[in-house]
């Protein structure tokens, strides 16, 4: 930068200096108007296509052009009708805020120049959610405008008890990020985890919410998501009352939670909005799930080439028929079958949703039918990894869908090289791995271990109201108690 | 970083240990599913012992999974060995649902096949046993067609349909060497045999250690059962004297008398306690409490009355004391005691230690005392 150019300066040489800042880019970008009111050149700049431009001609040009008497920069800042007007005279500034859709203007031979923030932000509107699907319940949907996202939120919560601060992270390209949790519930030590960590984080710039969470996992080497990822504002605000943190970082329609546990991410807020039975039993399912994603394939490869004791007496002719003209070993067989499953499932999020459904379908026969009468696959080991793969898609949360997806091909591979030892071994790795997980700090496997029999009852089932008074006590809430016990079950009749 | 580096040269070091795990994929293996064992008739070849299999095998071509084959040699092994020849595949013990013994092995005793087999990791403890009249090839041997199954289903049916819970005649590998080791305590196995083309359990063998010794039909099997343990929905045929009825009968039967009428029982359920009443004379005493329910009768007696009722459970009670009292003599003749009184003797028994031997002795000496409660609990309605 020229070191000499300093205000006072005549809007000639303003204009030149911001041009040659803007060198390359195109001429149309940068808008910069000269006008001649009461003998005096005032200079208006900023970029064209960020300027929301109505309000830029009805409540700035217009009330410049009109006034009777001469402009002087205080008096632009007292009586143009902008709240967020500022002054400045440094240079570099201009430069920063110009590019956040700010316009300048400058009445020559001036201290300073006067900026307001006309930004015009292009935001999609609030939808749905897509990848987190609810049946009943609110379904509206994080968008890429934080404003937008934190006003949903305020509006969710509003209560003054919810606090969002606000880190800048990046610092080639600085980001905003928004720490989000109920002061009087959530616990000291681990905001002040999250707010460390955050401020630490010594990046050049932050792509979204999901690579803010890489950065600040307790391992990133682990296999499993260490915070819930949700694009649901009724999700974040569960979990908030739950004495968790959320965080939201600009231009993402994702926020991230923690602590959150293993088990957290087999819970839906679906389930508090059904009933406490039905949603007990679609808990459970949940988690009944979880093996069956697992272990199924691997059982099947490790059974079929190693025990076959194990097959029940009914089942091996079945099986053994099957198998027959199979040409390959069940690992092979297996990892096919897998792999088919895979890149459908793949092909199908990649693609446009139009052509992604029909892909579905045509895969799904050519796969199923077709290999079998060619005789690639068993028949069995078709159901087993439709089963296995359905039991995948019951996790309400992507992230741990595709952990689980991961984790079953070296589990097979165990299968079918060591037998059921090897498939043991690894349960027993994957167990360690679990236990040994931290989440902000705090155990995955919580309340499994460290063992807390209280928070069953939040976590691996639904009770009915009047015993579902306490917060879950392994994120350590401020509060234990949601309500007293006595008045939840209370039922009052208004008699004649 | 470091750790992960070792777990991974950890894996990589054992995957040369994976050809150390012998694979037995189910397609490249014959699964036996039942076998038979039969001892040589000829006196030349007095120690070759003959084995028959029912194996699955599965290829694509053929339509039929089980395949029978057979083998010769001196041990249970080399005979498995011997057989393996004729079959594609290598040959596996481990689901054996049942095993038969042809009558030559039975009568030598078959405690050596039976102690080689237990020791065999890969064979299930939990296989049925079986005695082949006259030998296990033939019953193995049977066409498919005639009964409509394999033939290791089809005996396997036989013993786990008819014979609620873990009653005689349902004896694992595992029961029936509980009992040979338990001192005081006999055997009993089911025989089959072909009937019409059909394999059928007609009757049952009488072990004396690991011999048979005599035969017991179905009915006594049923005694057995009630004084030895619980028994639940098992059908009694007894026939009862007409005399006292005569006046509770609707009508005659086409104006034919008859002396005895047959009826037909369900033993709702049946308790026993046995004691040892008389250490030195070797008096015992069983209690029985029979629930039954009748379901059948060929004389038209109306049960109205509860003196009927009472008279009928009478005569049961006095028919089947009969029916024990001349098992009792049965086996007391044979030498062999599957009523088990002499665990209750030797539980009693202070200082040395019974002996088969001993009891073979003592068992035909002892009284029992039969005291059956008969309670006829149902008689109307049939299904």
């Amino acid at each position: 930068m020229d070191k000499d150019i300093k205000f006072p300066l005549k809007v000639e040489e303003l204009e030149s200096y911001i041009k040659s800042k803007f060198e390359n880019n195109s001429d149309e970008d940068l808008m910069f108007s000269i006008y001649h009111h009461q003998n005096k050149k005032i200079a208006v700049f900023g970029i064209r296509y960020l300027i929301d431009s109505n309000n830029l001609g009805s409540y700035l040009l217009s009330p410049l052009l009109e006034r009777q008497t001469t402009w002087t920069a205080d008096a632009l800042l007292n009586e143009l009708p902008f709240e967020n007007g500022s002054s400045t005279n440094n240079l570099d500034d201009i430069l920063d805020k110009i590019i956040l859709g700010f316009v300048y203007l400058y009445i020559e031979d001036e201290q300073n120049v006067i900026c307001y923030s006309l930004m015009q932000e292009e935001e999609r509107s609030l939808d749905k959610s897509e990848t987190e699907s609810v049946i009943i319940g609110p379904q509206l949907s994080f968008t890429e405008s934080l404003k937008t996202n934190l006003n949903v939120m305020r509006q969710i919560l509003p209560t003054a008890d919810l606090v969002i601060e606000k880190i800048m992270v990046g610092n080639a390209i600085p980001r905003e990020v928004r720490i989000i949790y109920l002061k009087s519930v959530a616990n000291k030590d681990d905001v002040n985890t999250m707010r460390q960590r955050i401020e630490e984080v010594d990046v050049e710039e932050l792509e979204d919410s999901t690579t803010l969470s890489q950065y600040i996992s307790d391992s990133t080497y682990s296999l499993f998501p260490q915070f819930y990822l949700t694009e649901l504002p009724a999700h974040l605000a569960y979990t908030i009352k739950e004495g968790k943190i959320g965080v939201m970082v600009e231009n993402s329609p994702n926020a991230f939670i923690g602590p959150s546990t293993f088990f957290s991410f087999f819970e839906t807020t679906e389930d508090t909005y059904l009933e406490w039975l039905q949603a007990t039993s679609l808990r459970i399912l949940r988690l009944v799930s979880i093996p069956l994603a697992l272990f199924l394939t691997p059982l099947y490869v490790a059974i079929l080439t190693y025990r076959y004791e194990l097959v029940p007496s009914d089942l091996i002719i079945t099986i053994g028929q099957s198998r027959a003209g199979v040409p390959f070993p069940p690992i092979i067989e297996a990892l096919l079958i897998e792999l088919m499953i895979e890149l459908l499932r793949e092909a199908g999020a990649r693609l446009p949703t139009k052509i992604g459904q029909t892909m579905g379908i045509v895969g799904g026969i050519v796969i199923g039918q077709a290999s079998v009468d060619a005789g690639l696959t068993s028949n069995v080991l078709i159901i087993i990894v439709a089963a296995s793969a359905l039991a995948s898609f019951t996790t309400p949360n992507y992230l741990i869908g595709t952990s689980f997806r991961v984790i079953r091909f070296p589990l097979i591979i165990l299968a079918g090289l060591y037998g059921l030892i090897g498939l043991t071994f690894g349960v027993c790795l994957l167990v360690i791995h679990l236990l040994t997980t931290e989440s902000l700090g705090r155990p995955y496997l919580a309340p499994l271990y460290p063992l807390r029999l209280q928070d069953f009852k939040r976590v691996f089932f639904r009770v009915p109201p009047s015993h579902n008074y306490r917060r879950a006590s392994m994120y350590r809430p401020r509060q234990h108690k949601r309500y007293s016990k006595q008045d939840a079950s209370k039922i009052r009749n208004i008699k004649k | 970083m470091k750790k992960i580096l070792k777990i991974v040269w950890l894996l990589f070091i054992s995957f040369f240990l994976i050809s150390c795990i012998q694979t037995q994929a189910i397609e490249n293996i014959g699964i036996i599913n039942a076998a038979g064992v039969d001892g040589a008739e000829s006196e030349t070849e007095s120690n070759l012992i003959e084995t028959t299999m029912a194996v699955f095998q599965f290829t694509t071509e053929a339509e039929e999974n089980t395949k029978t084959v057979s083998g010769k040699g001196t041990t249970i092994k080399g005979a498995v060995k011997d057989a393996e020849m004729s079959s594609i595949y290598k040959l596996v013990p481990g689901k054996i649902k049942l095993m038969l013994f042809g009558e030559v092995i039975a009568e030598k005793g078959f405690l050596p096949f039976m102690d080689t087999l237990a020791r065999d990791p890969r064979v299930p403890d939990l296989m049925y046993i079986g005695v082949a009249h006259p030998n296990a090839k033939e019953i193995l041997m049977i066409e498919e067609e005639n009964i409509s199954t394999d033939v290791g289903q089809f005996l396997h049916g036989i013993i786990e349909h008819h014979s609620n819970d873990h009653n005689i005649p349902r004896k694992t590998l595992q029961d029936f060497l509980h009992v040979y080791y338990d001192i005081g305590h006999d055997n009993i196995l089911p025989i089959f045999e072909i009937v019409n083309d059909v394999p059928k359990h007609s009757k049952n063998a009488l072990f004396q250690g690991d011999k048979v010794v005599g035969e017991l039909s179905q009915e006594e099997i049923t005694l057995v059962n009630m004084v030895e343990r619980t028994v639940k929905d098992q059908l009694l045929e007894l026939s009862i004297p007409m005399g006292p009825f005569a006046e509770s009968t609707e009508y005659k039967e086409n104006g034919q008398q008859v002396d005895e009428f047959e009826v037909g029982l369900n033993v709702i359920k049946s308790t026993s306690k046995t004691k040892l009443k008389d250490i030195n004379n070797l008096e015992f005493t069983t209690d029985i409490k029979i629930q039954l329910r009748l379901v059948e009768q060929t004389a038209e007696v109306a049960f109205k009355s509860q003196k009927s009722i009472k008279l009928l459970e009478k005569e049961v009670k006095k028919n089947l004391e009969n029916h024990l009292d001349k098992l009792l003599k049965k086996t007391q003749e044979l030498e062999a005691d599957p009523f088990g009184y002499g665990r209750h003797y030797r539980k009693t028994r202070q200082g040395k230690d019974l002996t088969n031997d001993e009891w073979r002795e003592k068992f035909p000496d002892i009284n029992v005392k039969y005291n059956l409660d008969i309670i006829l609990v149902r008689h109307g309605a049939i299904d």
